[in-house]
């Protein structure tokens, strides 16, 4: 069972993991000369890619896409957290290296680039442990053949609030940036702030108290905002919001994912929130009594919107108190099968 | 014989905005009144939000309107030690000469009116109307101003109402009024209400020029004016410059609502103290504690320490915000797809008064 920490860590964890994949696409998009974004780079997350000639129809999802006018391009992963079982670390290594494949589907003319770097973005609590286990196995287990880069990136807390980012081993085509992140590079957060706030869901799960507050907050709240007994609920009293499983994911998709910086190549780019991730919410918005479905094939909900003090906070302590419930469930049936055995 | 009924021949004649600032300055002169001004800003126009609007236990009807002026009637219902009490007053909402959304309240009536039936009326439209709020440092400006406009000698405090922050940790109230008579010269009054961690809710002083009072002034921290003469000059030289302050903070605040920009980016904020205020960890939890303070809304901590990253609710009109402390100094808030003008001014008026008082600017500037 989940408890408030572990929450609040997934949740940090989680909005990390952004804020790392930003501050990388930014090394390529930041001109920091003219302190601005520049609009020749093309980044992207969540593209489907295909692998060409693969020996089955594969296709490859990577975190983290970015396309220069060289037409070179990187892709990458960004993992907050590897497992403490060092067996399953190679599983990663193993969808790095579907990336290391002639890909169809870049954001390019003919969907195709000249070339790029792959690239692992973890966290410097993991950094040399993994770099180390790369350089056991790169004679047999892990090969590439494109030019390989371990980045490792923490937050640092000094008088302001950095993420720091350093080049682990590899080297990265682009010379620039390469030079840069040979020996670490400080991204202060208020820079990108607009940005950090604008994106809150990528293509990985959210934990489930945070896609429940992202939708109440960003999606639910904007509605009943809209009816002309907002301003004087009062905290007894309700407003019923009906609502689609698709418009939620469009509304997040549209206004708190990695699409508007990529909306001008949005062509295979799945949504997010993917559908079972808001179904999921939306059943917990059930279980806890604030909502119910709309229609026998789950694809409309009415949610029962009220003016909660701690949006966040509340939805945590609902999930825990959801899942001791069930754990107490699963225990009594157990309990019981075991009373009817005996 | 009897007397000249000036105030009668007042409002009988049709203002503009010119003749009624004329009429007003002669009835200070002749008849023992008091004038109070309310500045405020209006999405909408007040004329037809008032006209014959029937709010709760108030009628209002428009007497006459001109381009500048209109007079207005307020019919009001009380109840005063359990009786039953009603009566009127006028009132007039004035354009402003050159913001087209800003507009003053001038009413001439008894305090009754003022506070049981004109404040409460005001009170009732927001967010439509929205009073602003002066900042500590703000108000001491204009008052410097507008004793160098008026070649005031002195300033002398005849009652002061001021609010004092408190944060130990374990008392609930973390703003503590106080209300005293100080006699105090105005640089004096500034300097100790400052040093106590507080600002004034309202002040009541004596301007003094040339060995005599030059009037009798309140004002307070929603910009509200009031006088006992020289309205005229406190139009030009206190007014309007409070006129000025809303009409910045409408450039300011206005127009952050992601929704309404075109790649739905973020437009964000930056209250600037100008020091260290967060330089200790326990700073920021007086300042997550003095956020949740805030009424009608959801505070929802994402991160608290070292760095502090929160979303705030406004349930006033359901505006959203990301609220960030990402270094000692400053305070960033991201208005999220709906950031009203209303709800930004709510929250920078409730950290300037629950924790401290600092120079709003726009991210982009601060970043410069």
């Amino acid at each position: 069972m989940t408890t408030k920490e572990e929450y609040l860590n997934d949740i940090d964890n989680y909005g990390e993991s952004i804020i790392a994949m930003v501050g990388f696409m930014n090394f390529y998009r930041y001109d920091s000369a003219n302190k601005k974004m520049r609009n020749d780079i093309l980044i992207f997350q969540g593209r489907r890619l295909d692998i060409e000639n693969g020996e089955k129809a594969n296709s490859v999802t990577p975190d983290i896409g970015i396309l220069m006018p060289s037409q070179r391009g990187v892709l990458g992963e960004v993992k907050k957290s590897f497992p403490q079982n060092s067996d399953y670390w190679i599983d990663d290594f193993n969808q790095l290296m579907s990336y290391d494949n002639e890909l169809i589907g870049w954001p390019s003319e003919n969907e195709r680039v000249s070339g790029h770097d792959i690239v692992l973005i973890l966290h410097q609590s993991r950094a040399v442990a993994i770099r180390q286990y790369y350089e056991e196995k790169m004679q047999d287990k892990i090969k590439f053949k494109r030019p390989f880069v371990i980045i490792s990136f923490n937050r640092s807390d000094e008088r302001k609030a950095y993420y720091y980012f350093e080049k682990r081993c590899g080297s990265l085509s682009n010379s620039d940036i390469n030079l840069q992140l040979e020996t670490g590079v400080q991204v202060p957060m208020e820079v990108f702030v607009g940005i950090y706030s604008t994106i809150k869901i990528y293509d990985s799960e959210p934990p489930p108290p945070y896609l429940m507050d992202l939708i109440w907050t960003n999606v639910i709240l904007q509605r009943a905002s809209g009816n002309e007994k907002f301003s004087r609920l009062r905290k007894n009293q309700k407003i019923e919001v009906t609502i689609t499983i698709e418009e939620i994911i469009d509304e997040l998709y549209e206004q708190y994912s990695f699409y508007p910086l990529q909306r001008n190549h949005k062509n295979r780019q799945s949504k997010i929130p993917r559908g079972e991730w808001v179904t999921g919410a939306c059943e917990k918005f059930i279980e806890i009594g604030l909502g119910k479905w709309t229609n026998s094939d789950h694809s409309s909900i009415t949610l029962y919107f009220k003016k909660i003090d701690d949006v966040l906070s509340y939805f945590i302590d609902m999930c825990i108190s959801h899942d001791l419930e069930a754990k107490q469930i699963e225990m009594f049936k157990k309990t019981n099968q075991c009373k009817s055995l005996t | 014989m009897d007397k000249f009924d000036f105030i009668s021949s007042f409002y009988a004649k049709e203002h503009d905005r010119e003749s009624l600032v004329r009429g007003l300055d002669s009835l200070l002169i002749t008849d023992d009144i008091y004038v109070k001004a309310i500045p405020f800003a209006s999405d909408i126009s007040p004329f037809d939000r008032l006209s014959d609007a029937h709010l709760r236990n108030r009628d209002v009807s428009i007497v006459y309107s001109t381009a500048e002026v209109t007079l207005f009637k307020l019919y009001y219902r009380f109840k005063q030690s359990d009786s039953p009490r009603k009566g009127f007053g006028r009132f007039f909402i004035v354009k402003h000469p050159s913001f087209a959304n800003i507009y003053l309240i001038i009413a001439l009536e008894q305090s009754i009116f003022y506070y049981k039936a004109l404040l409460p009326l005001v009170e009732s439209l927001y967010p439509r109307f929205i009073l602003t709020f002066i900042s500590h440092n703000k108000l001491r400006f204009l008052l410097n101003n507008f004793m160098k406009e008026n070649s005031i000698a002195s300033i002398k405090i005849i009652r002061a109402s001021h609010r004092i922050r408190l944060d130990n940790g374990w008392t609930r109230k973390k703003v503590v009024p106080l209300i005293s008579w100080p006699d105090m010269e105005l640089e004096e009054a500034f300097e100790w209400v400052q040093q106590n961690n507080g600002w004034f809710q309202s002040l009541q002083f004596e301007a003094n020029r040339d060995r005599s009072i030059f009037a009798t002034i309140s004002i307070n921290r929603q910009g509200i004016v009031g006088t006992t003469s020289q309205f005229g000059n406190i139009l030009s030289t206190l007014l309007m410059p409070i006129c000025d302050i809303i009409n910045a903070n409408l450039k300011l605040f206005g127009n952050r609502s992601r929704r309404d920009i075109a790649d739905k980016s973020a437009r964000p904020l930056v209250i600037d103290f100008g020091f260290n205020k967060l330089e200790d960890p326990t700073d920021n939890e007086k300042f997550i504690r003095a956020l949740r303070l805030f009424k009608s809304s959801s505070i929802s901590v994402f991160h608290g320490n070292p760095y502090i990253h929160a979303t705030v609710i406004d349930y006033f009109d359901g505006s959203t915000f990301d609220l960030w402390v990402l270094n000692q100094s400053q305070i960033i808030i991201v208005p999220q797809l709906k950031g009203s003008f209303f709800s930004i001014k709510r929250l920078v008026n409730h950290i300037f008064d629950t924790y401290a008082e600092g120079k709003i600017i726009d991210h982009v500037e601060a970043n410069r």
